[in-house]
């Protein structure tokens, strides 16, 4: 079956479940060791994977945005279901996230797909970014967040690494920035690079898509077209169609994206009678071919539970 | 001649406004002392004289904290964080700058949990806090209900000493308060990994249901394993929430078997990350030994801490 073929099936699939919405609801109200059978029996089915972009890295529709996840048998839980994706973070905890990630694929680090971040901050602005200083520092700290991911990790490779938390495209395209990542490629360090966005996101995805060097970007994406953080209160819009536009574009010149703060837009209700559920709002991302996969941050069991079904 | 009732009426309006007044006072200057006892935990100018402050201290609160370490945010205000105060503070003589945080977490148990979770297993112990770390470029620590991180911009051969100076200087700032957790008590001692005490508020062992938890891990006879302390709200409730884990180690392994005389209610299973796993209730607290094959040796383990539990618990049970 091909990679279109594929995508249609996921469509198809959308339709169907949508309008099964409220068999689903229904579905989740039943006894968790029910429940629990139906889960071991997915598992044994293959759940649905896409292309990562032109990585040639396939991934598993639902991600797991693990950064802030403690428990490693929670994580543990999550590949057991088929989850292949896990979006993590150097300076989360002071490492203990990556260190612990660590421990959860140990003899399985060759299935799992590792994305990471290096996050640059610098108060520093035109001209003062290109100094030989600066450009010095900044080689620095992603030498050292690298080596101390890879360390941490406990692996010789990352799948993907990110520069996080981009806000302006001067750091994107920032010459010295892309020598190392283009480096670390061809060391075997990483065997992808790119960068993610919390604001900004459809001018940023404009610009990546004129010089087209990174494979994956990572950026929030939901039904609302915005989001409001459910703890910190930070709200970001952004206008949907423009940033469809630019997915599509990056679709086509092989840029894999991942979709963030999925769930932060709201439970949502496909044909706006059922109940909102958030496992629908991840139906509704998953649905649209440009979205390779999402990072969705799930800090118990239950959560996982309910959107496991995306990938199946 | 005026009747009795409007005079209540009239008083009682009275008596409205000024109990609404006062408590928008109280509240005013509780919300300003809290603010200002944390700007006085920086050290003065005496306390620390080869250093300059280069930048006016900022105070994020819990609706700010995210602009200061965006995602990072999400698990201080899990832990009950109030607010942080942070500067930046050069030293004279070696130019050297060092970034200090100060968090006020609202209670010592959040400060301890937040400080469990970012501590690194190969830093070295400082003097300072109830418990603190050099790792690093940075030293941190927490004493009272604060949780307090200073991290070096540059590694020289005086950072350590540096960080260390700051540190004390911030820590004769703070309430000098024994707060250690009473819950690690009961935890055995023989076999301990240093500094792998954890305490962790919500969704302990990634379930919704179980909150309040101390995990510590063991290293004994070439066997590592991990042993849990989880505090339920009532003894109904608990057992309830135990025999919804057992449900959830079912779900995907064998069935595990049911163990008599160990404290009220006991069970073994298996989980995919840890192995074996032997849990035991008693009233409102569950013990579960994580990984160590051997049920005996676990079993020996709950018995005894389950022999500690009365210690640490002086509430009569409902």
């Amino acid at each position: 079956m091909t990679e279109k073929q594929d995508r249609l099936m996921t469509r198809k699939k959308f339709i169907r479940i949508s309008s099964a919405g409220l068999l689903g609801v229904g579905l989740l109200g039943k006894s968790t060791a029910l429940l629990g059978k139906s889960l071991k029996n997915q598992v044994e089915k293959n759940p649905e994977r896409r292309m990562l972009g032109r990585t040639g890295i396939k991934v598993t529709a639902l991600g797991y945005g693990a950064s802030h996840v403690t428990e490693p048998s929670l994580i543990k839980r999550a590949l057991d279901l088929g989850i292949n994706f896990i979006d993590t973070r150097g300076d989360y905890s002071r490492g203990e996230n990556e260190i612990m990630l660590g421990k959860v694929i140990k003899g399985i680090r060759r299935k799992i797909i590792i994305q990471s971040k290096i996050r640059i901050r610098t108060k520093a602005k035109g001209e003062a970014l290109y100094a030989p200083e600066m450009r010095k520092r900044l080689r620095l700290k992603m030498e050292t967040s690298l080596n101390q991911s890879l360390k941490d990790l406990r692996t010789e490779y990352i799948d993907i690494m990110l520069i996080h938390g981009i806000q302006t495209p001067d750091i994107i395209n920032h010459e010295t920035i892309k020598e190392f990542l283009m480096e670390a490629k061809k060391t075997g360090k990483i065997r992808a690079c790119g960068f993610s966005s919390h604001a900004n996101q459809v001018e940023l995805v404009r610009d990546a898509n004129r010089d087209n060097f990174y494979d994956v970007i990572m950026v929030p994406y939901n039904h609302k077209g915005s989001y409001v953080h459910s703890r910190r209160g930070h709200y970001n819009e952004w206008d949907q169609s423009s940033l469809e536009k630019e997915f599509k574009r990056a679709e086509k010149n092989g840029v894999g994206i991942v979709a963030m703060k999925t769930c932060s837009g709201g439970p949502y209700s496909p044909d706006g009678v059922s109940r909102p559920t958030y496992r629908n709002a991840l139906e509704w991302i998953s649905s649209h071919s440009y979205i390779s996969t999402m990072a969705v941050a799930m800090g118990n069991f239950k959560q996982i539970k309910e959107n496991i079904q995306v990938m199946f | 001649m005026i009747r009795l009732s409007n005079v209540y009426k009239k008083y009682d309006v009275k008596y409205f406004f000024s109990f609404a007044m006062l408590v928008y006072l109280v509240c005013c200057l509780g919300q300003n002392s809290l603010a200002e006892d944390l700007k006085e935990r920086i050290p003065s100018k005496g306390k620390l004289a080869d250093f300059r402050i280069t930048e006016k201290p900022v105070t994020y609160y819990r609706d700010t904290l995210w602009e200061y370490i965006n995602g990072g945010a999400v698990g201080y205000l899990a832990y009950g964080f109030k607010e942080a105060i942070t500067f930046t503070a050069a030293h004279h003589e070696s130019g050297l700058e060092f970034v200090v945080d100060i968090y006020d977490m609202g209670k010592q148990i959040h400060a301890y949990g937040i400080y469990s979770l970012e501590r690194s297993q190969e830093g070295v112990a400082v003097e300072w806090g109830c418990d603190g770390l050099l790792y690093g470029n940075a030293l941190y620590f927490w004493q009272d209900r604060y949780y307090v991180k200073i991290m070096a911009y540059d590694i020289a051969q005086e950072t350590d000493k540096l960080l260390s100076k700051i540190a004390g200087s911030i820590s004769r700032k703070l309430p000098d308060v024994e707060a250690s957790p009473k819950q690690l008590a009961v935890f055995p001692e023989n076999g301990r990994i240093k500094d792998s005490d954890r305490y962790i508020k919500t969704d302990v062992l990634g379930q919704d249901y179980f909150h309040d938890g101390f995990r510590m891990e063991y290293d004994r006879k070439e066997q590592r394993y991990t042993i849990f302390l989880i505090e339920g709200t009532t003894r109904e409730e608990t057992a309830l929430n135990l025999n919804k884990y057992r449900a959830y180690l079912n779900e995907m392994s064998k069935p595990g078997n049911e163990l008599t005389g160990l404290g009220e209610q006991a069970y073994t299973g298996k989980d995919s990350f840890y192995g074996t796993v032997i849990l035991s209730r008693k009233n409102r607290f569950i013990i579960g030994v994580f990984g160590l094959p051997d049920v005996a040796a676990a079993r020996n383990i709950i018995q005894i801490m389950l022999g500690k539990l009365e210690k640490i618990d002086k509430r009569p049970y409902p």
